[in-house]
């Protein structure tokens, strides 16, 4: 099949969940078919600045064809415009200029699906808020497969994403609660769809010491892996925390690993310990007692699934529907509603090996059955041979 | 029964771990009792409807913000103009200059003012995340309120049933 990849970034350097998941998906795409990465020249999702050459090149198996942004993203016109496309009364115009706004825009992109989108057997799509995505899908309805990771954010609610909905050929989704939530937005029916979430490659190595050149990491940690943001709860995940450790005898230290985007308080059991490279990052999820994701907004959460591939288990929020699916389907961890929950959920994980080391073994079962490459990959053959 | 006892079987089901860990929790709250109404239960009231405005005020769904509450929807439906607007925009009713005009407000006038905009905007926010979560209250007060009427009619009619037999 000669399949086109839409995505708003894509290569070297480029991180976030979506983009992650799309380049996982593609390189083994790449083995079996002809595929075209078509995407911007922006490697920040913030800017949309223009830092890769335009024109054809290769990132590892895959051929990628670059188009240039004709502007870096107005972050003080987007922040207006999505107050008022947000607050409901936005007109039709309005919500189609946030969708511009929100970038990339790369016209020439769209030229080329207009003009060349028939050659291409399918054409995926990946994120349905960004540019490419709103305004490609129909420019090629017949051949589009959206892979939209939706959440249960704003965008999701603006009135011409129902229609939008509707366009493409097929859908490829990462949860079930993802499906439905498209489901419940679109105008009429889906189309056909499968739910294959993403791959993992089975975890590699014994535990090993946590060497975090002078950050102290000590033997019974949580840990919190990913954006240090309050948009993703961390600043009622650090309340959550103090409150537990006001109310515990036991050691337990919070690890936060990733960039942060807002104030760490300054506490002898909070470690922030900034971005980590992989190898750390592994040695963090064979060390940590327990994976807390605060999130209430994700379409799947990658990180849930490498902690069960190492055998950890998950204390999630409970009022996200998808990761509160993913633990329940897992029987994988647990989950809390309120601040109460989240000392008696945290407390039991770090302080009852045996049922820490159960769940965790059950999350790494669930992996095992549904999350290796093979399986995931048969799904998405099977959706594009129809 | 304890978190450890679902361990017997070998495999561990998280909703009944769950359902135990709110089960000791309510018991915590209970037994934390000494007046007449439990104080840990007014805060798990109170918990519960900061967790409610705390959705509908994150960040990222304001969208659905004034759709999810009964109260702020009825207002709407009556035309009453309850919502804090905070955001911008420029229209003129001229169709020739009013684009320039728009343009004109929009690239010389906005910078020029953004400051108190953005202090302006920045409050109008707390104010509406206030409202919010008092509108949450409110409707979990009524919510509880109609239950009780209800407990209250059942056992009156039960009450007079009985003293009639």
């Amino acid at each position: 099949m000669k399949l086109g990849v839409v995505i708003q970034r894509y290569g070297p350097g480029v991180v976030g969940g979506s983009e992650a998941h799309c380049r996982a998906m593609v390189e083994r795409l790449a083995a079996k078919h002809d595929v075209t990465v078509l995407t911007s020249c922006a490697r920040s999702h913030i800017t949309w600045r223009n830092e890769f050459d335009p024109g054809s090149t290769r990132v590892g198996p895959v051929r990628v064809r670059r188009f240039r942004a004709v502007r870096q993203r107005r972050t003080k016109r987007f922040a207006e415009l999505s107050e008022l496309v947000f607050s409901g009364d936005g007109t039709a115009e309005e919500e189609e200029l946030w969708f511009r706004e929100n970038g990339p825009e790369t016209p020439e992109l769209l030229d080329h699906l207009e003009t060349g989108g028939s050659e291409y057997d399918r054409v995926l799509f990946w994120s349905y808020r960004y540019y490419p995505s709103f305004f490609g899908v129909p420019r090629v309805a017949d051949r589009a497969v959206l892979v939209p990771t939706a959440e249960e954010d704003a965008a999701i609610h603006l009135r011409s994403v129902r229609t939008f909905f509707t366009l493409p050929r097929s859908y490829l989704f990462l949860t079930p609660e993802e499906a439905e939530l498209v489901a419940a937005q679109a105008a009429s029916a889906l189309p056909v769809s499968a739910i294959v979430g993403s791959g993992l490659e089975p975890a590699l190595g014994a535990r090993g010491a946590v060497d975090f050149q002078g950050s102290k990491v000590g033997e019974s940690f949580a840990l919190y892996l990913g954006r240090v943001d309050p948009n993703k709860r961390c600043q009622t995940l650090l309340q959550h925390f103090l409150r537990y450790l006001d109310a515990t005898p036991r050691n337990t230290q919070l690890v936060l690993a990733g960039e942060a985007f807002m104030d760490v308080p300054e506490h002898p059991r909070i470690t922030h310990l900034g971005y980590v490279n992989d190898r750390q990052r592994t040695a963090l999820l064979q060390n940590a007692k327990v994976l807390l994701m605060p999130s209430r907004n994700e379409s799947l959460s990658l990180v849930l699934l490498e902690a069960w591939n190492h055998g950890l288990p998950v204390l999630v929020n409970g009022r996200c529907k998808v990761t509160r699916g993913q633990t329940l389907r897992a029987n994988g961890g647990l989950y809390y509603e309120s601040a109460s929950e989240f000392a008696a959920g945290l407390d039991l994980l770090v302080s009852d090996q045996k049922i820490s080391t159960q769940l965790g073994q059950q999350g790494l079962a669930y992996v095992n059955e549904h999350y290796r490459w093979p399986t995931v990959m048969a799904k998405v053959e099977d959706l594009l041979s129809r | 029964m304890s978190p450890t006892d679902h361990t017997h079987s070998g495999f561990l089901n998280v909703e009944e771990i769950m359902t135990s860990i709110k089960r000791k929790i309510r018991e915590g709250q209970a037994t934390a009792s000494t007046d007449g109404h439990s104080s840990a239960e007014v805060k798990a009231f109170f918990e519960q409807a900061v967790n409610v405005s705390d959705d509908l005020n994150e960040p990222a769904s304001q969208g659905s913000l004034a759709l999810a509450l009964s109260l702020p929807r009825l207002l709407r439906d009556r035309d009453a103009d309850w919502r804090l607007k905070t955001y911008l925009r420029f229209p003129s009713h001229r169709r020739v200059v009013g684009p320039a005009i728009s343009a004109l407000k929009r690239h010389l006038l906005l910078p020029l003012f953004r400051v108190f905009h953005e202090y302006g905007r920045e409050n109008f926010r707390r104010q509406n995340n206030l409202n919010v979560t008092m509108f949450a209250c409110l409707e979990l007060l009524a919510a509880e309120n109609i239950r009780l009427r209800r407990d209250l009619s059942q056992l009156q009619q039960f009450a007079e049933t009985r003293s009639s037999s």
